[in-house]
């Protein structure tokens, strides 16, 4: 495998697993939308 | 000086746990493969054990009273000087070959975060104790035992006939520091688990990350919610990654003191938790592979028999079933005072049922990790007392890791015990026990540590590192934050100086009636009650009658007959019953309302033969959350309850 095939390969691989850690993270806070918006809305008015 | 005082105690404590599982460690001999500090959590986690099961037996004999448990904790200490002086380190375990670093900023900021994480917990263990099931009965049993001075048989299903080895630890601190002192001692044990993390992840994992997986696991959102209350899970993960870990050793070593080892430790999960009872059995299993099993299968299992069977055995010797109501229809008991056949299969029905939503099938078993990870279903609490996102995130890393090492994995000392974790899990899905994700949690850990050991080990190439970086960093920012809206409720009450009855009523929704019975009531009085969080805070005699569970009082849908009613009110000496719903504010009258709950309904007839009367009305909050409640995210819904006393003059009944 040539260098810059390793680097392209690297760097997609890295890409992916942003996207995944991402991803995740915004799945898991999305279970937590009614809390969050309340605690924004409770905060944010006061 | 009542707060020195529970301080005092829980240190006691600590310390006899301390002693007391030094001196077990010695004497089965792991005590040479562990350096200082090692030693000294090792020895906790299996003091605690040994303390819990003591007091069982001083209890029993009629020595729940301080002077008796005071003894028992300065017998344990005994043990400390055991620690004084530890032997030369011979690790068993690989450890990492990092060289010695400075402490840099990541460390300090990792520290300073723990620091923050452990002050959450501090606050939650100054404040009176607010958990539903820690008030039904992980607080609420050690405070009756201490009441009648000895251990008493509870004929109540789930919540009166668990294992119950670690609420005897719970009744030591009661008994020698008062309420504080108990809820101090389950933070001091939350973290220990903490430190075991910590000194287990260590052997694999440079500084850094064994401090941030430390801080994941404390701010774990089953562990905050589990940890500051009388919930076991939090603490029996020491046992469970105790006896993964020396089951492992034992097959790699065959040396006995560590099957010996591994059989106490299972024990003690088993005393502490039904589902402790299949990580026994799988530790067994794995002991039985290799040269040299028979020696350490016997070990193993006397061990367990000695540390694990006292709660069963007392189930068996008051019911016929050691693990009381489980195996009822399965033993063919009969019919008694306490259980009959009718019962139990509408227990059944209902409560496995309720607690167990998902269907046992493989589609299934492989996905409830996930689906557990997006809080679904809602009846297995993983939402807001799950397992955080971090191992979700870190997923992909630990794959490739497993794979690009897969030569290696056999030979991993956290192969073991991160096997024996999977059988628990298969087991523990397939045995269609109750699907609350917070019962996986002993063996979190178990999964935890080698999954990040796997994904760092991936990473260690620069580009790859920076993405697990975030991930750890943003499941820290995320878990550390709902720490902080847990422990808000907490900080307002130890800032505000609020008084304990105002923080109750505050959390607490049917608590308004319990200073009114309290003060009214007296000791040859006796009320009734069905809201189990009742059990802890009401302090003259009372009976908790839940319609499902027990059948002294009997309150299942179809029982309508007054006459029967009252007698098994007379025949428990019961002079009052306290009703949390269905009351008309306005006229001190029963409301009309379309499902009455058999309570009601008998209340009600009770009333109308002239054998009750309503004594005093007060308002119920309906709280589905108390942290949300008192973010003003979610308020409180409010009914009216009565108490009623009962009377014989006039009774037409």
């Amino acid at each position: 495998m040539t260098k810059p095939t390793r680097r392209a390969r690297a760097t997609l691989v890295e890409a992916a697993l942003w996207l995944w850690v991402c991803g995740g993270l915004a799945a898991y806070l999305y279970e937590f939308r009614d809390v969050l918006a309340g605690l924004a809305t409770r905060f944010g008015a006061s | 000086m009542d707060i020195a005082r529970a301080f005092g105690a829980a240190l006691l404590l600590g310390a006899a746990c301390l002693g007391s599982g030094a001196a077990v460690i010695a004497l089965l001999g792991p005590r040479r493969n562990l350096d200082r500090i090692e030693q000294a959590v090792a020895s906790f986690g299996v003091g605690l054990g040994v303390i819990g099961w003591a007091a069982f037996f001083v209890g029993v004999a009629g020595g729940a009273s301080p002077t008796p448990l005071f003894v028992l904790c300065m017998v344990g200490c005994g043990g400390l000087v055991l620690l004084a002086r530890p032997d030369v380190a011979l690790p068993s375990l690989s450890r990492t070959s990092e060289p010695q670093r400075a402490t840099g900023m990541t460390t300090w900021l990792l520290l300073g975060l723990i620091a923050v994480a452990l002050c959450g917990s501090l606050m939650v263990a100054l404040a009176p104790p607010a958990d539903a099931d820690s008030l039904a009965y992980h607080f609420a049993l050690p405070k009756q035992f201490l009441a009648a001075g000895r251990i008493e048989f509870v004929p109540r299903a789930v919540t009166g006939t668990a294992p119950l080895l670690l609420q005897m630890t719970y009744m030591v601190a009661l008994a020698l520091g008062g309420e504080t002192a108990m809820t101090l001692w389950t933070m001091l044990t939350g973290w220990m688990a903490g430190a075991l993390v910590y000194l287990v992840a260590r052997r694999f994992l440079n500084r850094d990350w064994s401090l941030a997986l430390t801080l994941l696991f404390l701010t774990t959102p089953a562990v905050v919610y589990g940890a500051g209350s009388g919930q076991v899970e939090v603490r029996a993960t020491m046992f469970a990654v105790g006896a993964a870990l020396a089951t492992a050793t034992a097959l790699r070593t065959n040396r006995i003191g560590y099957a010996a080892l591994a059989g106490l430790l299972a024990g003690f999960f088993a005393a502490a938790k039904f589902t402790g009872l299949l990580f026994a059995a799988i530790c067994g299993i794995v002991l039985l592979f290799r040269k040299g099993w028979l020696g350490r299968a016997l070990a193993f299992g006397i061990a367990l028999s000695i540390a694990g069977s006292q709660w069963y055995v007392w189930n068996w010797v008051h019911t016929g079933d050691p693990t009381f109501p489980v195996l009822f229809h399965v033993l063919g008991l009969p019919d008694s005072a306490i259980w009959t056949r009718a019962m139990d299969d509408r227990f059944r029905a209902l409560y496995f049922a309720a607690e167990s939503p998902i269907p046992i099938d493989l589609f299934h078993f492989l996905t409830y990790p996930f689906s557990a990870a997006f809080g679904e279903p809602p009846d297995i609490e993983a939402g807001r007392t799950g397992f955080g996102p971090f191992w979700l995130m870190a997923l992909p890393f630990a794959i490739c890791g497993a794979w690009r090492y897969r030569r290696r994995i056999g030979a991993s000392p956290l192969a073991i015990p991160a096997l024996i974790a999977f059988g628990f899990y298969v087991v523990w899905f397939a045995s269609g026990t109750s699907q609350r994700i917070r019962h996986l949690l002993p063996i979190y850990p178990l999964l935890l540590i080698p999954l990040t050991v796997a994904a760092a080990r991936w990473c260690e190439r620069a580009t790859r590192q920076r993405p697990l970086i975030a991930a750890a960093a943003a499941a820290i920012v995320v878990q550390l934050g709902g720490q902080g809206v847990f422990a808000a409720n907490y900080a307002r009450h130890l800032i505000s100086g609020e008084t304990r009855e105002a923080f109750l009523a505050r959390n607490i929704g049917p608590y308004a009636p319990v200073p009114w019975i309290n003060s009214h009531l007296k000791a040859h009085d006796r009320v009734l009650f069905t809201n189990n969080e009742l059990a802890y805070l009401i302090d003259v005699p009372s009976y908790y009658a839940h319609p499902d569970f027990q059948l002294l009082v009997d309150l299942r849908p179809q029982a309508n007959d007054a006459r029967r009613f009252l007698d098994q009110l007379r025949r428990l000496g019961i002079s009052h019953i306290l009703l949390t719903e269905g009351i008309d504010s306005s006229n001190d009258a029963f409301l009309q309302t379309p499902e009455p709950s058999s309570l009601q309904r008998l209340s009600h007839d009770l009333v109308v033969a002239g054998c009750a009367r309503i004594v005093a009305t007060f308002p119920i909050a309906r709280i589905d959350s108390r942290t949300l409640r008192n973010l003003g995210v979610r308020p409180a819904r409010f009914d009216y309850g009565a108490v009623l006393a009962l009377t014989r003059e006039g009774c037409k009944l």
